[in-house]
């Protein structure tokens, strides 16, 4: 890969390099240096897309993120402070000046709301979690939970983008689309990154295809999106009248046309074009047999909720995204949309719990079934967490909350990390006490379970290297098993 | 003399490119050939620390004397040193790129390394310089001295691990890690906690508060505050206790400053102490899932980073190995080790299998998961005696062969997920000494029978997942699939199951569908000509029948030949303007599309106009209810008629039912009246002006939202 790297970025062929060089002996071992295959010769490619850095604790991802960002309040981070001080002023020693967004900001009061919610502890790390994830709850034993992320962006669209690309303004290459540069595809006959969208009834937040781009990488890493109608992958059918073997002579043509056109001009792109003909073609009988579910036993109908079956469900995604896991697909991408209570959140939330909770939970216990889960990093969790105190008005039972991006709780499961509960927020919820994981820490960790490097996972653009995790970042060894 | 200046350059050559190597060598990767020199590394760096200490010896003992025999002499030593300097440290370079190395005694060594090549260079370019002052010579003699110890040092440390030089005086702080089977609770998990935390202050010679930690004596004695537990006080007494405090409290123990407890430590004492502080239990005694020994299970994990010794398969197997449906990769550059994948299930042939014996030593993992593997090709797994991972989930497997894997004694999980195997067919893994995880969910093992197994296979652990036996899960709604909410003569409509065996059941009458007596759907089309709504709910024994669903139909009426708006819907909800009201679209129950218009400070009131006068008995208003967002039933509706614009009359009023229950759905109000010819219509929506007490925002003025209104 690094290799790969160097001969994009450099665009660097063996003979200019050592033109370019006085020659001499240490130039011919510096050039072999450079270019490793210098003395085997041969422009064969690597054997793999890519290999990890080190032995690997996770193979895959599948991230279910919960888009508009779920109050981490209600749902994992208990405050019993908030709950005795109802309706009470936030403190502004707590806030300490820190900035609102424009939608509380002109707010002349903020009264804290206690969660509407009861929870309990569950689990050998008694880790806390609410009653409207009662799921959840019972595979709490198997989940790291991230009580401390933090991030810097205090509206959705940035805040999405800065979790998936390590920067808060567009262009940059996804997570996945890193992954499918770093490690390559493990199965040949489907994209690296796929990415499934749902959406709940509560306030939802866009999601966009800037968030599933290759960004500069390669274009072959760009996640695909697969739609909820009767043809997941669309236009992998053939169009009538033509059968699989007029398919392979055209492409076979076209590729020859290709071929010459690469010899003149040697544009890297070109062949990427070739080969995501000759990817597409093969999904065409990998994409239905992985995306079947009518062969699913009823077990498992039942473990993620009979939703699971109706396309477009976030349960249905989830299933989804297990057999589109243990088919080698390196990156599932999940969206589930909904999550952006303002106002009404103790209505919304139940309908958001309801959609996601039992399918998450049943994600993590068939992965673990089936023997998967060590091999497999799932995420959960949102952009950033919601605020303490009321957005617009509070009474006993009602309550919205805005953004609030200074802790929030996500979780993590599988793939090597180390289930229990990490980081410890104040007794208003409000700000990091202890440990505290950043979004490029949480990123230099994901691609530590992977086997990656942070520091080295690079692609040179516009004359520098850059990283997910651009210039930051930390691995969070209290994070890995 | 030629030598001298052919080893000169050669030095200088190779201090030049260890300088530009160390500053820019980040991105290398080294090429295989140029890894054995890496790896002379070890043996090379003898070299240079003999040699460059026997140059200072000699430069230390002949300085002053100007003898051309003796710098003749030193000459060729510092010359000696320089160059095995320098190619030690640049193999050390290469060395360390292979990875696997501690980072920051890695860096130190590193530069201290270049450093001391560095500094054997510069000694031989200036040596008749510093020959000449005696404080130049002992002055670089001492960073000579400095920087080989140094750089030998971190080097040892890299090598034999930390604390490797002082282990034998030590006094044992790192003791190898004692296997689970033989740890004592207080031996192996309490003491080293006590230990690293507390010792240095409680111990027999500083004695602090009168306690001494060192021996089960003296913590059984306590200290001049009383005993260290006490099962009847709080947190169980002393010890806990001051744990307990906030650490800026002068009582909290260990002080503020001094390393804390984890949580996890704190829970191991605060579990030990409940259970009554015993110095002898072992930890294997403890109950199964009781938490000190899952606690236990953490701490005293050995590290279980595998080495692999065997030798690494040629590049060129690999590839040839590799197809789009056969993925064979090393788990990560540079290792040995082999992972195998198979995907695609139409393309497996057994042959697939069979060309893996060229690499049956270095695969540690193969996937079979979902492929078609049949009994008979165990016999050519079996074969693969690296394995330490198996997956044949789902695989074709009877069990019936599953004896033939007693050889794979390396194997450290199996994965049987949802094959036909029985118990019966386990018996020959007894003999696998390694077998951690065995995953035997949705097989043909039952779950009396694992109880018995777990005894058979005591090291396992055995994974039978979810059953699903006694949950009870609710039914989802079939879908109501049909492209038309209006239609002109009949429209049709389907109903998509998704349950195998449900039954969908439906009605067109705005009754509820119950599973006796209302029709029931079989998978075709049902067609439908009226206005009306259709209800539908799904069936099956075993499982709680599913939510209603439903879906209004609506016939088309006369269309007015034109319609106008008296006052302006609120800007955000306007629809694609008065037409809305009559283009025969109905919204669903998201609000914020062009298909409603909404209305809030002002009525809706629309006029409608027909070129002829028509026969009219009834107009039907479809609206929206979303409580929530304070959408709301009307709070009453008039209808005025007439064929002169200007004299209409008063042709029916109706007042909607205000309601929680609603929620959010669709509401329809038809408003009959005497069938009459009319040329005008003129329909007044208005809105609630505070919405009902029961409402969380009782008192504020509420929304009506209009998608269509049929005339008939």
């Amino acid at each position: 890969m690094e290799k790969e790297i160097l001969e994009h970025g450099l665009h660097l062929n063996r003979r200019k390099f050592l033109s370019q060089l006085s020659v001499g002996l240490g130039s011919i071992a510096l050039g072999s240096l450079l270019i490793p295959d210098l003395f085997s010769g041969g422009e064969e490619e690597a054997i793999m897309g890519g290999l990890p850095h080190f032995a690997p604790k996770a193979k895959r991802v599948i991230y279910l993120f919960q888009n508009g960002a779920p109050s981490q309040l209600d749902l994992f981070d208990y405050k019993p402070k908030l709950k005795e001080m109802h309706g009470k002023e936030l403190p502004e020693s707590v806030r300490n000046g820190q900035r609102l967004t424009g939608m509380t900001s002109q707010q002349k009061s903020f009264p804290l709301a206690g969660s509407k919610f009861k929870f309990s502890q569950y689990g050998r790390h008694d880790a806390w979690v609410s009653e409207l994830m009662p799921h959840t709850a019972k595979i709490a034993d198997d989940l790291c939970f991230i009580k401390t992320m933090y991030t810097e962006a205090i509206n959705h669209d940035p805040a999405l983008t800065f979790f998936q690309t390590g920067a808060q303004v567009g262009n940059r290459p996804s997570m996945g689309a890193w992954l499918s540069y770093g490690l390559g595809s493990e199965n040949k006959n489907l994209p690296a990154f796929c990415v499934l969208l749902s959406k709940g009834k509560g306030n939802s937040q866009g999601v966009y295809s800037k968030l599933w781009t290759n960004g500069f990488l390669d274009s072959m890493h760009q996640g695909v999106q697969f739609s909820n109608g009767e043809n997941p992958v669309l236009f992998l059918n053939n169009p009538e009248s033509i059968d699989q073997a007029d398919r392979r002579r055209m492409l076979d043509r076209v590729a020859s046309l290709n071929e010459e056109n690469f010899k003149t001009f040697g544009d890297p792109e070109i062949k990427t074009k070739i080969q995501q003909y000759e990817m597409a073609y093969r999904m065409q009988t990998a994409i239905p047999e992985v995306t079947d579910v009518s062969r699913e036993p009823e077990n498992i109908v039942k473990m993620y909720g009979p939703e699971c079956l109706i396309p477009g469900t976030f349960a249905a995604n989830c299933l989804l995204a297990r057999k589109l896991s243990e088919s080698g697909v390196r990156f599932v991408q999940l969206y589930h949309q909904g999550w952006d209570a303002h106002d009404n959140l103790p209505t919304q939330i139940v309908g958001q719990c309801k959609d996601t909770d039992q399918a998450s939970a049943a994600l993590i216990t068939d992965l673990k079934q089936r023997g998967l889960l060590d091999e497999t990093l799932v995420i959960w969790g949102g952009e950033f967490g919601r605020t303490n105190y009321c957005q617009g008005t509070l009474t006993a039972d009602n309550y919205g909350r805005d953004h609030h991006p200074r802790c929030f709780t996500i979780w993590m499961a599988g793939g090597g990390v180390r289930p229990g509960v990490y980081g410890e927020t104040d007794e208003f919820g409000y700000n990091i006490a202890s440990d505290p994981v950043h979004v490029h820490d949480f990123h230099a960790t994901a691609l530590n379970l992977l086997g990656l490097d942070h520091e080295k996972l690079v692609y040179k653009h516009l004359g520098r290297r850059y990283r997910l995790t651009d210039v930051a970042g930390k691995v969070v060894p209290g994070l890995i098993a | 003399m030629r030598w001298n200046n052919t080893f000169y350059y050669i030095c200088l050559a190779c201090n030049s490119m260890l300088l530009f190597l160390a500053f820019f060598g980040t991105q290398l990767q080294i090429p295989s050939w140029l890894q054995i020199t890496g790896r002379m590394h070890p043996l090379m760096l003898h070299f240079p620390i003999v040699l460059l200490l026997l140059s200072i010896v000699w430069e230390m003992s002949t300085r002053g004397k100007s003898n051309p025999e003796y710098a003749g002499i030193g000459n060729a030593l510092l010359l000696a040193s320089a160059v095995s300097a320098s190619f030690t440290a640049l193999s050390g370079l290469f060395l360390s790129n292979e990875g696997g190395y501690d980072a920051p005694t890695l860096l130190l060594h590193k530069w201290s390394g270049i450093a001391t090549s560095l500094l054997a260079f510069s000694w031989y370019v200036l040596r008749d310089r510093i020959r000449h002052t005696s404080v130049h010579t002992i002055s670089i003699a001492a960073l000579g001295v400095v920087l080989v110890t140094l750089a030998g040092h971190q080097g040892a440390t890299l090598t034999h691990g930390e604390n490797y030089l002082l282990a034998p005086v030590s006094d044992g702080k790192n003791q190898p890690a004692v296997a689970m089977e033989d740890a004592l609770v207080f031996r192996d998990l309490v003491r080293p906690i006590l230990q690293a935390k507390c010792m240095s202050c409680h111990n027999a010679r500083k004695l602090k508060g009168d306690l001494n930690m060192e021996t089960e004596a003296s913590l059984l004695k306590g200290g001049k505050n009383g005993l260290l537990w006490d099962s009847t006080a709080e947190h169980f007494g002393l010890l806990l206790q001051r744990i307990h405090l906030p650490v800026a409290e002068k009582e909290h123990m260990p002080p503020q400053g001094k390393p804390q407890l984890t949580e996890n430590e704190i829970r191991i004492l605060y579990l030990w102490i409940k259970n009554g502080s015993d110095f002898t239990g072992k930890v294997v005694d403890l109950p199964e899932n009781d938490s000190l020994k899952l606690l236990a299970a953490e701490f005293l994990k050995s590290q279980e980073t595998e080495q692999y010794t065997f030798s690494a398969a040629g590049e060129a197997t690999i590839r040839k190995l590799n197809n789009d449906f056969r993925v064979v990769h090393p788990l990560a550059v540079g290792a040995p080790a082999l992972a195998v994948e198979f995907f695609g299930v139409a393309a497996f042939k057994s042959e697939f299998l069979q060309d893996l014996k060229e690499i049956r030593e270095q695969m540690v993992e193969l996937n079979l998961n979902k492929m078609p593997v049949q009994d008979a090709d165990l016999k050519t797994i079996t074969t693969f005696t690296s394995l330490r991972k198996l997956n044949l989930s789902a695989t074709q497997i009877t069990g019936a062969t599953l004896s033939e894997l007693k050889n794979l004694k390396t194997l450290r999980q199996l994965s049987l997920a949802g094959t036909s195997v029985k118990a019966a067919d386990l018996e020959g893994l007894s003999d696998l000494p390694n077998l951690k995880v065995l995953y035997l969910w949705n097989t043909g093992v039952t779950e009396q029978e694992i109880a018995d197994l777990q005894q058979r296979l005591p090291q396992t652990r055995l994974e039978y997942g979810f059953t699903g036996k006694d949950v009870v899960s609710k039914l989802n709604a079939a879908v109501i699939i049909g492209k038309d909410d209006v239609f002109n003569s009949s429209t049709k409509i389907m109903l998509k199951n998704f349950i195998k065996g449900a039954e969908v059941r439906y009605t067109l009458d705005g009754s509820v569908p119950d599973s006796l007596h209302s029709s029931l759907s079989t998978g075709d089309s049902i067609s439908i000509d009226k206005t009306c709504i259709l209800n539908t709910k799904t069936f099956l024994p075993g499982w709680i029948s599913s939510d209603l669903a439903t879906r209004s139909f609506f016939k088309a009426g006369i269309t007015p030949d034109s319609v106008s708006l008296t006052f302006l819907p609120d800007p955000k909800y306007r629809g694609t303007g008065p037409n809305t009201l009559i283009n025969n679209k109905i919204g669903d129950t998201e609000f914020k599309t062009n298909k409603w218009l909404g209305f809030r400070e002002t009525n809706l009131e629309c006029l409608l106009y027909f070129d002829q006068p028509t026969q009219i008995s009834s107009v039907y208003v479809s609206a929206l209810a979303n409580i929530g967002s304070f959408i709301m039933p009307p709070a009453e509706i008039e209808i005025w008629g007439g064929t002169n614009k200007n004299k209409l009359v008063l042709l029916k009023t109706i007042r909607p039912e205000q309601s929680a229950k609603l929620a959010v759905s669709r509401v329809g109000y038809p408003c009959d009246f005497k069938s009459q010819k009319l040329k005008f219509l003129k329909i007044v929506v208005k809105p609630v002006k505070k919405l009902p007490m029961w409402h969380p925002q009782k008192g504020e003025r509420g929304w009506v939202f209009v998608d269509e209104i049929f005339v008939n």
